[in-house]
């Protein structure tokens, strides 16, 4: 604290206490007075009160004593009156108001107040009372004073004083502070002369006061400067040698205190470090000279480096630590340290040298990547001439071809060795196989300092030839000139036997597959024409005429071929009308010879039959089914047998007139009667044909209605599979018979909807097998007059002349008028060219369409049958006569022209159009 | 001779005058309800406005005690007066004093309690104390010929004023007091708040300014008109407040007829 400060502060401490002092007497002389005056007041205000309402309160004038309260002027202090009773019962009361005048109470009144003690006092307030008398006391004044004023006039005391107090220190103060001011300038300039004393020696302070003390202390001061400039210039002399010494070395030489800091820091350390050595004095050395990521460890190294010079390890002294040092700018480098504790007075010292070796370094890791690299080179070449020297053929000759090294392949190759070769010239392993061109080119090549490539055939010692391939690199000499040519060989020699050897067997590979293509030609040519032949046989030999329909007994079959050629055969013999034979077989395996063998068959079940016919003994009657399949087999069965094939086969025969069918089976699928009562399969119970020459065959007997129909077939059509792997199987095939015998539908119909359900069935898998259906079915006579007419009809609109004739010559027949007649052929031709056109896509190629046409008593009546979805036709649709549409024209026609015509599904995938013109209304 | 016949008429004249002007000065008394002080500081502006509307002068006179007033009234000391109905009867029937203007609000007298009085009925101050203002205040008379007809029996004690009978009842001296709707209404609101209204008696008709017959008809219509015209002056509206008469009417004594069926005679000996 400055000595004006002091002062100043100390006399004004003193200045404000007195006051204060003084102060707080004169408040509490103050307010005893102020006390004694307001007792005085009060007291002698109750008294003057209650001389004058005497009367007021002997006439009991309450209100008059009031107004006698509120007209009097309160003296000082007086904050309340109030008259009461002699029981101190209050009568009338009035109070210090706002505005300074006496307010009635009007709340007290009729209370009670204590009037035991005249007089009643507490620190807030004094209470007063005066007694009431007139002839004898009547009641009391009671005056009640605040004592607030007493506190007021305490404080203004307080405040005056302090104000007093204030004005006299601010007094002392401007007389007190410029007195001490100047005695304080003389000894600040005292005490800057003697802290510049280090570095302004030699130098006197002039005086500067009277003040005798003062002017003492700068005497002293003179001779104390005195002293140290004499002192200053020894040491200099000292310490500019030591410094010269520390600033030469290129070593950075910092010294620091036990705490680390710096507190001397050489050129060396400045330049190395790009610290300057003010800006680094006193800072912590380590945070100052290492990088702050490797600072932790570092540091515990200097640390325990530090420890040991310390405790005077001679070994830590002269030790040598490299650390890894940072500049101001961050970069790092190595540095070499080693740290020799000192003493000065009583504090310890380190001088730390550190020595920058990052060139040491850097040129100790360019030796050692050097080394490793010539190590890596040598390990290199000497695998690569291992491995050539494993393959290749090496030797190295002068400009003049003298072999002056050889390895061993060369050797090994050669057959030459080493001692027999080197000095030698190279013409030694020359085989004179190739012409002097091709060695003058070689050596232009290499003589002019270029790489020659070429494959050589050279001679061994042996006499014997090998091939090479060879590459002769010229190894020049600074001037860019040949001086040695090494060459390096690979032998090739079992490779272009090899290539001899493949040039031979591609040309016999090519010759044989000459001959391969002109065989394999001839055999699909006879391929081709085994199919010719076998298609030939199927056509011909294998399937049989089909009696005409009689009207009362329809027919049809079909067979669907396979890839291949099968054994499917079927034969039909008509005995007499309503006797029919129906013999279907099929031959096991497949080809020419299955085919031959069925016709075989067939041919001589013909010969059996014609022979039990021309028999006179039997003469005149039928051969027995079972008794024709017994002669069969006794012919066949042999044969068969030798030629390791056997035959399925169904015999049936229709007695029509019996109502009966004979049918024997010889492993052949069984045939589907179905009829009213459902469907019943005409199983056999016989082996097949060629299997076992001691069967013999038996007949069955079952009966048949009309109106019934029989499914033949093979097992192509049953076996057929769909993509699941499912078979088409015997019961779909019975379910679809009986559905479609029940609808009536006529059996070349039964046929094309049987045929058509095992295609959709399969999903377009290939048919494996042959598929022969036969369908035979006994019509239904009973209103017929004349047999019914049956048509299948070409899928061709080019085609249906043969339906307009024949409804011509019907419609004669039954004798239809010419109208009714054209009418009738308009309708039928109408309705198949509406079904060729709309009614269905044509299931495939030999898909037809089935006329029938019947005459009755009363009507002639043509049906359709096709394959196709159930057409239900709008007979509300009138034709749209504008031309603007075609729709609607064929249905109108046909109803127009017919008496009756009905669209219906008689069976599963068959449609029926039925139209009948009745016979009346031609005549009509 | 002619100039001595002037000044002899121009005397006579004078002479003539001074009566005439004698005659326009008219004693005004009011009632001792309130103290006389009171009774000046409400009354003299509304008499000195008076006097500039009519040009008549007026002498306010009071009297220590009701008894006084009465004895002044019944002698036809005053030329007007401004009384309580029971004395309007009074004068009327003693010199035929004639109510020339009264208040248009009604009158009535009430019956008051402390506050935190336990009373709340009339019969449970059977055999109380109960302070009046005067015997022959008319409030006083008033009430008591309704608490007879009530049938209650009590010792009533008269303390002069109303005021009084207001700081008597505060101070426990009565617990009930009979007062009026103007005793109550001129007091400070702090001391209304006090008290509780017990028992309040029909209305009929306020107090009104009585006129003595010997004054003249003409006088008696100027001071009727001055008065009623005064309620029109808004500027007048604090004097007719202060004597208790914001809104004059003309009335006369067919108004105050019916009070003679009250028996209130019996009542005016303590």
């Amino acid at each position: 604290m400055r000595l004006w400060l002091h002062g100043t502060l100390i006399v004004n401490i003193v200045i404000l206490v007195a006051f204060l002092g003084y102060g707080a007497f004169a408040a509490h002389s103050s307010a005893t007075l102020l006390h004694a005056e307001i007792t005085k007041n009060t007291r002698d205000l109750a008294g003057a009160i209650a001389a004058r309402s005497a009367g007021d309160l002997l006439t009991e004038s309450y209100d008059t004593l009031e107004d006698g309260l509120r007209r009097q002027v309160l003296m000082r202090g007086v904050e309340e009156l109030a008259v009461t009773d002699l029981e101190g019962r209050i009568l009338a009361h009035v109070r210090l108001g706002k505005s300074n005048k006496a307010e009635p109470v009007y709340e007290s009144l009729g209370q009670h107040v204590d009037v035991g003690h005249a007089l009643q006092a507490s620190n807030q307030r004094l209470v007063e009372f005066a007694p009431i008398e007139l002839d004898g006391k009547l009641g009391w004044v009671r005056a009640v004073a605040g004592l607030e004023s007493l506190q007021t006039r305490k404080s203004e005391i307080y405040s005056e004083t302090l104000l007093a107090a204030l004005l006299s220190a601010l007094l002392t103060s401007a007389l007190l502070v410029p007195a001490l001011l100047r005695t304080g300038r003389s000894l600040d300039r005292c005490a800057r002369f003697a802290g510049e004393l280090v570095h302004q020696r030699g130098t006197t302070i002039a005086p500067s006061t009277r003040i005798a003390e003062i002017a003492s202390l700068e005497a002293s001061l003179n001779e104390v400067s005195q002293a140290l400039t004499r002192q200053h210039l020894d040491l200099q002399d000292s310490e500019s040698r030591k410094r010269a010494v520390l600033q030469a070395t290129l070593d950075s030489l910092i010294t620091f205190d036990a705490n680390g800091r710096i507190v001397d820091w050489n050129q060396a350390a400045e330049r190395n470090f790009g610290y300057l050595r003010d800006e680094v004095l006193g800072q912590q050395l380590c945070e100052t000279i290492l990088p702050a990521a490797t600072r932790a460890v570092q540091k515990a190294g200097l640390c325990e480096l530090q420890q040991q010079c310390m405790a005077g390890d001679a070994m830590a002294i002269n030790r040598r630590i490299e650390i890894t040092a940072r500049r101001r700018d961050d970069s790092e480098f190595p540095v070499e340290l080693s740290i020799v504790p000192f003493d000065l007075g009583d504090e310890r010292y380190f001088l730390a040298s550190l020595q920058d070796i990052s060139e040491r370094k850097a040129l100790e890791a360019e030796q050692q990547r050097t080394a490793s690299e010539l190590r890596d080179t040598v390990s290199e070449l000497m695998a690569i001439q291992a491995a050539l020297d494993q393959h290749a053929i090496v030797s190295i000759a002068d400009l003049d071809g003298t072999i002056l090294d050889v390895n061993d392949k060369f050797c090994e190759v050669s057959g030459y060795s080493r001692g027999e070769v080197i000095g030698q010239n190279h013409r030694i392993v020359k085989s004179g196989l190739h012409d002097q061109p091709f060695y003058e080119d070689m050596w232009t090549t290499i003589a002019q300092g270029r790489v020659w490539h070429g494959e050589i055939v050279n001679r061994a010692k042996s006499g014997e030839l090998y091939w090479v391939t060879s590459t002769i690199v010229p190894i020049l000499d600074e001037h860019g000139v040949p001086s040695r040519y090494i060459s390096v060989r690979t032998d090739i020699t079992a490779q272009k036997r090899t290539e001899r050897q493949l040039e031979l067997s591609r040309r016999a590979l090519e010759q044989s597959v000459d001959r391969y293509r002109t065989a394999e030609e001839a055999l699909a040519d006879a391929r081709a024409r085994e199919l010719a032949i076998g298609n030939q046989i199927q056509r011909t030999l294998l399937s049989g005429e089909v009696e005409d329909s009689t009207g009362t007994f329809c027919v049809a079959v079909h067979t669907d071929p396979s890839t291949g050629i099968d054994g499917d055969f079927y034969e039909f013999f008509s005995h007499r009308p309503g006797c029919y034979d129906v013999v279907i077989g099929d031959v096991m395996g497949k080809g020419v010879t299955a085919a031959l063998i069925g016709a075989a068959v067939k041919q001589q079940l013909s010969r059996v039959l014609a022979r039990r016919l021309a028999d006179p003994a039997v003469a005149g009657t039928l051969p027995q089914p079972a008794e024709l399949m017994n002669d069969l087999h006794a012919a066949v069965t042999p044969r068969l047998i030798e030629l390791e094939s056997f035959v399925t086969l169904a015999y049936l025969r229709f007695e029509l007139d019996h109502h009966r069918i004979i049918h024997v089976g010889a492993g052949h699928p069984s045939a589907i009667l179905a009829g009213h009562d459902g469907i019943t399969l005409l199983a056999g119970d016989n082996l097949p044909l060629g299997v076992m020459e001691e069967e013999t065959y038996r007949q069955h007997e079952t009966p048949i209605q009309p109106g019934d129909t029989i499914f033949l077939y093979s097992d192509g059509l049953t076996e057929a599979r769909n993509p699941q792997g499912e078979e088409f199987g015997t019961e779909r095939l019975g379910q679809l018979v009986a559905a479609l015998n029940d609808g009536k539908v006529p059996a070349s119909m039964i046929v094309q909807a049987v045929r058509k359900a095992a295609r959709e069935f399969e999903e377009g898998c290939t048919v494996k097998d042959d598929r022969t259906c036969i369908a035979l079915r006994q019509n239904e006579l009973c209103s017929v007059i004349h047999a019914p007419v049956a048509l299948e009809l070409p899928w061709d609109l080019a085609e249906l002349s043969t339906l307009r004739a024949a409804v011509d010559d019907a419609a004669r027949a039954a004798g239809l008028s010419d109208d009714a007649r054209d009418a009738l052929i308009l309708a039928s031709f109408e309705a198949a060219t509406n079904v060729i056109r709309h009614g269905s896509e044509r299931p495939c190629e030999d898909t037809t369409l089935q006329c029938n046409i019947e005459e009755d008593r009363d009507a002639l009546h043509v049906t359709l049958y096709y394959l196709g979805p159930p057409f239900v036709p709008d007979h509300d649709l009138e034709p749209d006569f504008s031309g603007e549409s075609e729709s609607g024209f064929g249905l109108f026609i046909i109803r127009s022209c017919v008496d009756d015509v009905v669209y219906d599904a008689p069976g599963p995938g068959v449609c029926r159009i039925r139209m009948t013109k009745n016979k009346g209304g031609a005549d009509a | 001779m002619t100039l001595r016949r002037l000044a002899l008429a121009a005397i006579a004249l004078l002479c003539l005058a001074g009566p005439a002007r004698a005659e326009m000065e008219l004693e005004f008394a009011v009632a001792p309800g309130f103290t006389t002080e009171q009774i000046y500081v409400d009354w003299k502006p509304l008499l000195d406005r008076l006097t500039k509307d009519t040009g008549i002068r007026f002498r306010l006179q009071t009297h220590a005690s009701f008894a006084d007033f009465e004895a002044d009234l019944k002698q036809g000391g005053p030329d007007v007066a401004h009384l309580g109905p029971y004395l309007v009867m009074v004068g009327h029937r003693a010199k035929g004093y004639q109510p020339i203007v009264r208040d248009r609000g009604l009158l009535t007298a009430q019956l008051v309690v402390r506050r935190d009085s336990p009373v709340t009925s009339l019969k449970e101050l059977e055999g109380a104390e109960i302070v009046f203002p005067d015997a022959r205040v008319f409030t006083t008379l008033y009430l008591r010929a309704q608490l007879g007809k009530a049938g209650l029996s009590y010792t009533p004690k008269y303390v002069q004023r109303h005021p009084n009978v207001l700081r008597h009842v505060l101070t426990g001296g009565a617990p009930a007091g009979g007062t009026s709707l103007y005793g109550l209404a001129t007091e400070d609101p702090r001391l209304r708040e006090q008290l509780r209204v017990l028992y309040e008696t029909p209305s009929i008709p306020n107090h009104p300014i009585v006129v003595h017959p010997r004054v003249s008809a003409d006088l008696r219509q100027r001071l009727q008109h001055a008065l009623t015209e005064l309620a029109r002056d808004p500027a007048a509206r604090p004097l007719l407040e202060k004597i208790r008469m914001p809104q004059p009417v003309a009335t006369d004594y067919s108004e105050y007829a019916p009070l003679e069926a009250l028996g209130l005679d019996a009542l005016t000996s303590p």
